[in-house]
């Protein structure tokens, strides 16, 4: 346990639902008889859910341990963490969502609307919904297909809950979550310090407990953490190299914690459980539904976005230099190629910047390839020292 | 060299330039001693230039004769020859583009090449280039696929995009001059490799955005999405999209159009008089030169020749009897010296179709009435192309995977189903239990589902494919 945990209420307390599927705040939600929406990505708008009343979470597949059943219904190119999302509907892992809402996020993670519907056809909460994404940002084209799809989520999300979505109720949540944005922002400014108060296995948490957990209460805790933060001395980094990680998908604080403890510290990311999660704001001057709509659609691009390299490799040298990170880890999950590929063009990038990496790919889930990882990271690690 | 006398063939000389000439020119004695007299002088001279293709690499002559047998099958020599010169065409266009001042475009084989050529560019197709380096020669993706690998691309990429782009990555065939790519939407990996290849040789790039709905708003999108397609294209080429061209192309690709339906009327027709090998004819034309006569002419043959067989009541494997129907719910094996195909007709098994051979137009017309009805037919039909129409929502959607699987094993009546699990598409493979549940239980045909590369025999080889086809026909269709 880190000096963190062991100094701030908060940092134990936001911990909780990485590790815990339905974890206490969720149970607490559902003990007051309200509703809980798993998505997925990262395009989905949550304010637009914050704003029915119904908690956004973030579907995960934290916890599974096997994939049998999943198996049955994806085939065998098809990436670890749909299986492992999957897997936990068919075991009723997540038998509290009231409702859900499949985006294209990529070609494993939409097919979740049709495995779900008919490899657990009776696990299908009363609201399912397939929220279509485009592929292009800065295009007004691209944000009509995004506006459109989107007043069709909301006129079902309405007409299923009752639920009324209104400009201001739109406006509030954008002040709520730009809140968060700004929060995690200073967490990442505390993250590049000198000496790091927070370490990476502890960031991955908070920003898991963001997608988990109701969003006010997590404002509260967020604050309380960052003030915690400030009165805790940082880890000095004079002898752990400073890493940045980039890649696909990763909820798993184990898999940092596997990183640092070879004796590194974790200091920026590019994840979508990471910097693109939060990294832009939402303007907080125009019609609400707009300004939403163009801050997903045109937040620091997921590999999804094609033709957008440029700006993903623009973010990553910027947070790198910006972090004095000593090497990248660039990581994909088997199978995804969208991340691999860019990992590729990274790696050949990195390599013209005098950064050093590693690429690596992986399953997701139970660290079921932790010995392999752990030795490469370790060669990694002895190679920038030297 | 090929000399050719009073229209009869033929001699070759060989001048010792090196072992790689050598059996190049012993391959290429091989193709001419294989053609016979029946083969013109252009004829033999396609089949030549075809086996080459554009790479610095070519066949061992045991590859010329293997192919050369398969293209010469008097059973469907006429279809072949024709497919043939649209290769030669293709290939021919792509070598002088730049010498006549002509731009190369890549798009993917789910992107229908007319608006290309309304444009005046030569579109080049990497998953054609990946076919013909397969079927040609042994082990002939090898190459690009492992050359993708080197550089550092992921190995659980397409293996039809690596094949293809990988010989332009190694200089080994020719590059374009900018990139499109309309698999944003239907295929994650598809489209990435266009985006890399734009990154990795500094091409320009556009993406043209697949909707996931056949619905209005859908329509009205893939408008819009076609329309930046040309306006990049025209500042691309410097010039604007000629009117008149146009329409030439828009008429010619209605003219095909004409033929592709009549091949499909055909295909009802108990035995079917269409050759299994005509799908590799029939899409690899119109992917490669859709909108050209040299495509409406090879597809035209097809038609005719299967008609002349309906009349005759004859089936397309001509001594081969059809024993059983088979529909491919993905797409072929594109293998070695047409194996996929021959031999399964050999065996008694007729294939019907597959997913490629959905071109948007069973539905619809090209609109030749004034500009924006034939950009919006042809958008329409981009809208409509393989897997751009099949896979880009969810399985039930309007116009998915499921549905063109249903109708066409209904429409052509199918004993029974193989899904040719390809191990790059992970869209079609998040799916195919889900498809497979809901076809079998609606159509009661048996499904079986291979787990095999599509154009990598390395993964399996074709005797091991067929061995577990012809298994399945014998034990359970049969």
């Amino acid at each position: 346990m880190s000096e963190v945990v062991e100094r701030s209420t908060a940092m134990e307390k936001l911990s909780e639902p990485a590790e815990v599927l339905f974890n206490s705040y969720v149970k607490s939600w559902k003990d007051q008889g309200k509703k809980v929406m798993g998505y997925t990505g990262l395009y989905i708008p949550e304010e637009i859910i914050y704003a029915a009343g119904i908690l956004p979470f973030r579907l995960r597949g934290t916890g599974a341990t096997k994939t049998t059943g999943a198996d049955s219904w994806y085939g065998p190119v098809n990436c670890s963490f749909a299986k492992c999302c999957l897997e936990l509907v068919i075991d009723g892992d997540y038998d509290f969502l009231d409702g859900g809402v499949i985006s294209y996020e990529c070609d494993h993670m939409h097919r979740l609307y049709d495995t779900w519907r008919v490899g657990a056809p009776d696990k299908v909460p009363p609201f399912f919904h397939y929220y279509p994404l485009g592929h292009t940002m800065h295009t007004e084209n691209g944000l009509k297909l995004f506006t459109v799809e989107t007043l069709k989520f909301i006129k079902h999300l309405e007409e299923q809950f009752g639920a009324k979505i209104t400009e201001e109720g739109l406006k509030d949540a954008i002040a709520v979550y730009n809140e968060t944005r700004n929060l995690l922002h200073k967490l990442y400014d505390l993250r590049i310090k000198d000496e790091v108060p927070i370490t990476g296995t502890e960031t991955l948490g908070v920003i898991v407990a963001a997608v988990s957990m109701w969003r006010d209460e997590y404002n509260r805790l967020l604050r309380e953490l960052i003030d915690d933060l400030g009165e805790i001395e940082g880890i000095s980094c004079s002898d752990k190299p400073r890493l940045m990680i980039v890649g696909s998908l990763n909820d798993d604080p184990a898999l940092v914690k596997l990183i640092e403890d070879a004796g590194s510290v974790v200091v920026a990311d590019s994840w979508c459980f990471g910097a693109r999660y939060f990294w832009d704001l939402v303007e907080e001057e125009g019609d609400p539904l707009h300004d939403i709509l163009t801050r997903y659609l045109n937040n620091i691009p997921c590999p999804r976005m094609f033709g957008h390299y440029s700006e993903r490799w623009q973010f990553l040298i910027d947070t790198a230099k910006r972090a004095n990170v000593d090497g990248v880890i660039l990581e994909n999950i088997r199978f995804c190629d969208m991340h691999g590929t860019d990992n590729t063009l990274f790696e050949n990038d990195l390599k013209k910047e005098g950064i050093p990496s590693v690429n690596i790919e992986r399953e997701y889930g139970p660290l079921s390839d932790a010995g392999r990882i752990r030795t490469r990271v370790q060669a990694f690690l002895e190679a920038i020292k030297r | 060299m090929i000399i050719v006398e009073n229209g009869k063939l033929v001699k070759r000389e060989i001048k010792g330039e090196g072992d790689r000439q050598d059996v190049r020119a012993q391959g290429q004695a091989a193709a001419v001693s294989c053609c016979g007299d029946t083969c013109s002088e252009r004829e033999v001279n396609c089949i030549i230039e075809c086996l080459n293709l554009s790479t610095e690499r070519h066949p061992a002559a045991m590859d010329y004769y293997y192919d050369v047998v398969g293209i010469t099958d008097p059973r469907w020599k006429k279809e072949m020859l024709e497919f043939v010169k649209v290769v030669d065409y293709h290939l021919y266009k792509l070598r002088n583009a730049h010498k006549r001042g002509k731009k190369i475009g890549l798009c993917n084989f789910n992107c229908p090449t007319e608006m290309m050529i309304a444009m005046d560019v030569v579109p080049t197709v990497s998953e054609i280039l990946a076919s013909l380096n397969a079927i040609i020669w042994s082990g002939g993706a090898e190459h690009g696929i492992d050359y993708c690998t080197e550089i550092g691309l992921p190995e659980t990429m397409c293996s039809a995009q690596r094949a293809g782009l990988g010989e332009v990555f190694s200089d080994r065939a020719i590059a374009p001059d900018f990139v499109s790519s309309i698999a944003p939407g239907n295929c994650d990996t598809n489209a990435k490799i266009v985006e890399f290849l734009s990154e990795y040789l500094h091409l320009p790039y556009i993406t043209i955005d697949d909707p996931p709905y056949q619905d209005e708003d859908g329509y009205d999108y893939i408008h819009q999405e076609y329309r930046r397609l040309i306006s990049f294209m025209e500042t691309q080429t410097g010039h604007k999209l000629d009117l008149d061209r146009l329409l030439k192309v828009c008429k010619e690709s209605k003219k095909c159009d004409e033929y592709i339906v009549g091949i499909r009327e055909l295909k009802r027709a108990i035995p079917n008089p269409v050759p299994n090998i005509s799908i590799m004819c029939e899409c690899g034309s119109k992917f490669m030169a859709g909108g050209t006569p040299e495509c409406t002419n090879a597809i035209k043959t097809i038609y005719e020749q299967a008609k002349e067989r309906y009349k005759r009541g004859e089936g397309g494997g001509g001594w081969a009897e059809e024993k059983v129907r088979c529909y491919f719910g993905y797409i072929d094996y594109y293998l070695p010296h047409f194996a996929s195909w021959t031999e399964l007709q050999n065996e008694g098994v007729s294939c019907l179709g597959n997913m490629l051979l959905c071109y948007g137009n069973d539905d619809y017309t090209i609109d030749l009435s004034h500009v924006d009805s034939m950009i919006d037919s042809l958008a329409d039909q981009a809208f409509n192309f393989p897997m751009t129409r099949q896979l880009n929502g969810p399985y039930d959607a309007k116009a998915s995977l499921m549905e063109d699987v249903v109708r066409d094993c209904k429409d052509l009546k199918a004993d029974c189903i193989i899904f040719s699990g390809h191990p790059a598409c992970k869209n079609a493979w998040g799916c195919v239990n889900v498809v497979e549940k809901a076809v079998t239980e609606e159509l009661g045909l048996p499904w079986l589902t291979v787990e095999a590369d599509c154009f990598d025999e390395r993964v399996l080889p074709w005797s091991a494919i067929n061995d577990k086809i012809m298994e399945f026909v014998n034990t359970v269709v049969l």
